[in-house]
């Protein structure tokens, strides 16, 4: 028997453990997701895209198979056949209606009338409000296939109205020019956790006083500051031929913004920009993750985080050079590896009574994540 | 013969271990948890996952129940129960989905290859003529956006009752027909659908003084119309679009392989259509009382704008001077042999001179 068996049997009969002795992580290797990575690619060219469902699957089944908090690991209980099934119906439901809104206006609307260009702008809004709600679904679907020791886990509440808030922020994060972003995080976010249940325990979304200690807007200020000169830079630098042309007086060669050359251009440049704001962002992104996770506690503990800037500064250099060198069959490892950083860094303290957390019977939805797969808003996690 | 493994087990109702003894004889699994004793019968455990150290079993019957048993148990299983669990039973199930996915992927590529563009036509042709207009239209507006339309109200002015007439003595099937000229310097003409006719400013500079020509590939373009060729390429481009979309759900490698293929396929559709529109132009040009040989000099003239423009200047110019309008079509010489064949004597033209330099400076030559 291990040390954490006997550790529960010693506290018998209530089966509570201290957090200390949750030791949470994860211990993915990263050949195994290059692996699965690798067929997911191939398979989707063969199959036209359709194994990627089951491919996300496998991906989600071995990710969550080797994050543990003591000596249980969660389990991922979602089936590739689900995701597919909840994609077909999101497409019938919404996808197919909005495309057939979007063409059909142009067959029934002529040019001249100011009310065509309505559709498309409600059209699109309406889009940007069931984003939300796709990301609130594909959440609750995650959850409900997420089991830790035998004890699934849940989310309620209302997609419609974190979709709305979503949009409202998205709104107000446009307007401040992205200043409102950081708080509309730590919002959706509570809105999120503030509706997660594990078995019949509720998880809450605390301001408490470590989670509040995290300079978020110091560091976003940084993040903002360094992304405009790294967006400005990039554009500047992309755009060159033009700029330079118009800058002569002459007509700018639409020619220098197409082919090989250029394409080259960007996507090196890219590669520099996403490393460059990667860094400015790095702190402000540390601070934010560890901002919601020290807010979070479910059953009597409280979770924390000592993830670090370096740990972000690292993990966007290598991640990008993953991706670069494998051709970009390395996103399942580049996303493990985050979640992996992010697993290792957390802690739990307080008591957990195991005994005391029961099944939830009530909360089993039966649907997959399809809609935010069709809006392509899945990361595989 | 039995084996027996010390396990933990989740009942599934709260979170709390059971440490458990669990024996593999025949038939099923013997779990004893010393509150309580039960079996599972091999053909409904479930193989959950396995760790280096570890691996977890589940039962169908009851769905959140876990067995914990050290890895070695995997093995075990498999021996007791080679039928259902050893290792290639796994791995048939998952080629035999993918063989499944394959199929469908190929129904799909028909669907996209081959129904798509089969039904272009019949819905092209069911599709009312004012809805095409409007569509047509609105198309024409957007282009617009992206190319420079020539300002020159007096040279559309003149050119479109020509057009009208040509579309009404053809049976083009639309009475309004609307031309617009785009300032770009690559020698082109394109149909939208509903009678929206483009030309560019590089098409009038090819031809020149030469009119007839001008009217000739006017001609063709009407032969689009007729034929609402502008129509199905819409259709067929938002049906492979709208299938794209809902099968990839966005972006991948597998959607640019289906795109390079469908523009593949566009372009020998687009060749068939071009035979069909220059018969179709034929027939408008006789009712015109047009030489149908202008058509061949209209092609001549735009291939040799085309080598005049490249001789002697930079590789990236040649790209971008591409002879657009040729590309898509069928091999231009045949087509010049073909219209030559058919020459006859032409009537008066439509425009007088005056009005025909008009028509030309309708862009005031600016581009070259």
């Amino acid at each position: 028997m291990s040390e954490y068996a006997e550790n529960e049997a010693a506290s018998e009969p209530g089966g509570r453990v201290s957090g200390r002795d949750l030791p949470v992580g994860n211990r993915s290797e990263i050949l195994a997701m290059l692996w699965i990575g690798f067929y997911t690619t191939v398979l989707n060219i063969f199959t036209l895209t359709i194994f990627r469902f089951w491919g996300r699957t496998h991906f989600r089944r071995r990710l969550w198979a080797d994050t543990y908090a003591g000596e249980d690991t969660i389990e991922y209980t979602g089936r590739g056949l689900e995701l597919f099934v909840g994609f077909l119906i999101a497409i019938f439901t919404f996808m197919a209606p909005f495309i057939a809104i979007i063409v059909g206006s142009q067959f029934f609307i002529g040019p001249d009338t100011w009310y065509l260009v309505l559709v498309p702008i409600v059209a699109y809004f309406g889009f940007f409000i069931v984003i939300g709600i796709a990301i609130f679904l594909a959440r609750r679907y995650h959850l409900s296939r997420t089991r830790y020791r035998g004890v699934r886990f849940a989310q309620t509440g209302s997609a419609t109205g974190f979709g709305f808030a979503a949009f409202g922020y998205g709104l107000l994060t446009a307007i401040t020019f992205g200043w409102f972003g950081p708080e509309a995080r730590i919002r959706l976010s509570r809105r999120m956790w503030d509706n997660a249940y594990f078995g019949n325990e509720k998880f809450s979304f605390t301001n408490n006083e470590e989670a509040t200690k995290e300079p978020v807007y110091k560091s976003f200020a940084l993040a903002w500051v360094g992304g405009m000169i790294g967006y400005f830079a990039w554009f500047g630098f992309i755009l060159a031929p033009v700029i330079s042309a118009s800058m002569q007086g002459n007509e700018p060669d639409p020619a220098d913004l197409q082919g090989i050359e250029f394409m080259v251009r960007v996507y090196a440049s890219a590669i520099v920009f996403a490393i460059f704001v990667g860094l400015a962002m790095a702190w402000h992104e540390a601070v934010m993750i560890r901002r919601i996770i020290k807010s979070l506690d479910v059953a009597g503990v409280r979770f924390s985080s000592r993830l670090s800037t370096w740990d972000i500064i690292e993990l966007t250099i290598t991640n990008v050079l993953l991706l670069v060198f494998t051709l970009g069959f390395g996103f399942m490892a580049v996303q493990m590896r985050v979640w992996k950083r992010i697993a290792n860094r957390i802690s739990l303290d307080g008591e957990i009574d195991f005994a005391a957390i029961k099944q939830n019977e009530d909360m089993a939805p039966s649907q997959g994540e399809g809609l935010a797969d069709g809006l392509d808003l899945i990361s595989n996690f | 013969m039995t084996r027996q493994f010390d396990g933990r087990f989740f009942d599934g109702k709260s979170a709390n271990a059971a440490p458990a003894i669990v024996i593999f004889e025949t038939g099923g699994l013997f779990i004893d948890l010393a509150t309580r004793a039960f079996s599972w019968p091999y053909r409904d455990v479930a193989i959950l996952d396995c760790q280096a150290n570890e691996c977890r079993f589940g039962i169908a019957s009851e769905p959140d129940a876990v067995l914990v048993l050290p890895a070695d148990a995997r093995e075990t299983l498999a021996e007791f129960s080679p039928d259902q669990h050893s290792r290639h039973v796994g791995a048939r199930r998952l080629g035999g989905a993918v063989a499944v996915m394959i199929a469908a992927a190929g129904l799909i590529a028909a669907t996209l290859f081959i129904g798509v563009p089969a039904a272009s036509g019949p819905l092209a042709q069911a599709t009312p003529r004012d809805f095409e207009q409007r569509i047509g239209a609105n198309m024409a507006a957007q282009i617009q956006t992206v190319f420079r339309r020539c300002a020159n109200d007096q040279s559309l002015a003149l050119l479109r009752p020509v057009m009208e007439e040509m579309a009404a003595n053809g049976n083009v099937g639309f009475e309004t027909i609307r031309v617009n000229i785009v300032r770009t310097s690559a020698p082109n003409a394109f149909a939208l659908p509903g009678g929206q006719i483009m030309a560019t400013s590089g098409l009038l500079d090819a031809v020149g003084e030469d009119q007839e020509a001008f009217l000739a590939v006017m001609a063709h373009e009407l032969g689009h119309v007729r034929n609402r060729d502008g129509l199905r390429a819409f259709y067929r481009n938002a049906g492979l679009g709208l299938l794209l979309e809902v099968i990839t759900g966005g972006s991948g490698l597998a959607q640019q392989a289906v795109l390079i293929a469908g523009q593949l396929t566009q372009l020998r559709h687009t060749r068939e259509q071009e035979s069909a529109a220059d018969d179709a132009a034929y027939t408008i040009m006789e009712h015109a009382d047009l030489d149908p040989a202008a058509l061949a000099r209209a092609f001549s003239a735009i291939t040799a704008s085309v080598s005049d423009n490249t001789e002697g200047s930079d590789e990236k110019s040649d790209r971008r001077r591409l002879p657009t309008w040729l590309k898509t079509h069928p091999d231009t010489k045949e087509r010049i042999a073909d219209a030559n064949a058919r020459t006859s004597a032409s009537g008066q033209l439509p425009l007088n001179e005056t009005d025909w330099a008009i028509v030309r400076d309708a862009c005031n030559q600016k581009d070259d």
